[in-house]
């Protein structure tokens, strides 16, 4: 049917309707099999498509091609190169857990040989005295995790992440949730071997979600360094307080409780305004 | 994007990806993800689905550029590659159930009668036996003809059975030689029926 390509090549209206599924099937059929032909109509086709699409395209086929992607794998319903992203986080990597694991053995013996040492609870506040390392440390693990999820130098991945298309807020929500879930599981399980309060395992999930919330939310403010940093900062100098009061368990008590449910709520809401701040631009 | 006269033409840029050139396959993805996307859009409404097939498609050509002959155009062979790719997607994400809108109903867009003369279009006897088709049929020929499917692997594009497949290219089959034997075409009606 070469009568409909007046000049040997297929006309650009032509094109567009074809582009817009609106010419019929013989006149589709004529454009696709001079098109696999013809590369003049080829790229006059392809100028059909917007360029923004195509770009976000390329940048996605090179994450998966550098991530080994098959192309053919689709793990519980999720891309694979996501999952390959979510994988090359550094704080779900076992080297990572096992240091984990060691600073929470390290300062949850010291918190029982403490105990034992003393011969047993001298009544309320000397062993409340030694579990304020315990106290500093655990809610910091999980914000080290969180952390080193969005510190560009600590992550290979990260020109990959750069690189992604979807949203570095998406990407880093995941990752941050993901970190603390799994930082959140030995923390649990040392503060079951503390000697302490019986509800002690349950205390560290409110202070930690707003230690890491307050992290993410200064990251919208300030470099990610500087934010990790300040959210640290913060918690430690409640517990060094507290302690200095000789009342350390009060932070994970009910005051301290609500002070971080509070604090946690405003992160999020501080998250949700600014999160467009999160975009892949500060992690370059 | 045309090649330049200085550009490697796309059997090289094949060669090279062969030889595990990314720069090669970037420069294939910038010549054929355009109208691939656009073919691939006439097949499956989704856009996500397309964009992931479209993916694919790239990453199997990086597997597989050694398989390409050397002969026959790449454009062809990176349709064959991917009418497959989207065929898997398809079966994976029962995406045949979101068939574009305009195959069951009228455009969207309507090309003026107009715009399709300007365009230098005329509606030849196969048009017309086309168009006497029903959309089932005409997608059934599409799927084998065009695409050069094998009928189970049209039957997973299309969304029906295998044994459908067969009975519609059939059909339509008979119906094509019927309509273009029957329907008097300019040339005859010159010689006047007998």
């Amino acid at each position: 049917m070469t009568e409909h390509f007046s000049s040997g090549h297929a006309d650009r209206v032509l094109l567009a309707g074809y582009a817009a599924g609106a010419v019929d099937e013989a006149t589709a059929w004529s454009i696709e099999a001079h098109v696999t032909a013809c590369t003049t109509c080829r790229s006059a086709l392809s100028a059909q498509v917007d360029a923004g699409r195509l770009a976000r395209n390329r940048s996605v086929l090179h994450v998966r091609l550098a991530l080994g992607d098959t192309g053919r794998t689709r793990r519980w319903g999720i891309p694979d190169h996501l999952l390959r992203l979510l994988a090359a986080t550094p704080s779900l990597r076992r080297s990572w857990l096992l240091s984990v694991v060691g600073v929470l053995a390290v300062v949850t013996g010291e918190a029982v040989l403490a105990r034992y040492s003393l011969g047993g609870p001298v009544r309320g506040n000397p062993s409340q005295q030694a579990l304020v390392p315990f106290l500093l440390v655990a809610p910091l693990l999980a914000l080290a995790g969180v952390a080193a999820a969005f510190m560009p130098w600590f992550d290979p991945a990260y020109r990959l992440v750069a690189a992604a298309p979807f949203s570095g807020f998406t990407l880093l929500l995941v990752r941050a949730t993901s970190a603390l879930a799994v930082a959140m599981v030995p923390v649990a399980c040392a503060a079951f071997a503390v000697p302490g309060p019986s509800w002690l395992p349950a205390a560290f999930l409110l202070p930690s979600l707003a230690v890491c919330a307050l992290a993410l939310a200064a990251v919208t403010v300030v470099g990610p360094l500087a934010a990790a940093a300040a959210a640290g900062a913060v918690w430690v100098l409640a517990v060094l307080l507290l302690a200095g009061a000789h009342l350390p368990l009060t932070v994970v008590q009910w005051h301290g409780q609500a002070v971080a449910a509070g604090v946690l709520l405003a992160a999020a809401a501080v998250l949700f305004l600014r999160h467009d701040r999160i975009e892949l631009g500060w992690m370059r | 994007m045309t090649p330049e006269p200085g550009e490697p033409d796309d059997a090289v840029l094949l060669r090279d990806v062969a030889r595990g050139d990314e720069d090669a396959l970037a420069a294939l993805y910038d010549r054929h993800a355009g109208w691939l996307t656009v073919r691939m859009t006439r097949r499956c409404a989704r856009p996500d689905v397309v964009d992931h097939a479209v993916q694919d498609t790239f990453l199997a050509v990086w597997r597989e550029a050694r398989s390409y002959r050397g002969s026959g155009d790449v454009a062809a062979f990176i349709w064959g590659i991917g009418i497959r790719r989207l065929i898997d997607l398809t079966r994976r994400d029962g995406a045949a159930r979101h068939r574009p809108p305009w195959r069951a109903a009228e455009p969207q867009v309507v090309v003026s009668a107009e715009d399709q003369v300007l365009a230098g279009l005329e509606h030849g006897r196969l048009g017309q036996a086309l168009a006497g088709l029903s959309p089932e049929l005409r997608a059934a020929i599409e799927a084998t003809v065009l695409d050069g499917l094998t009928c189970a692997e049209a039957a997973v594009l299309l969304g029906v059975a295998e044994g459908t497949v067969k009975s519609r290219c059939h059909r339509a089959r008979q119906a094509l030689r019927a309509a273009l034997a029957e329907s008097p075409s300019p040339a005859r009606k010159a010689w006047g029926t007998p």
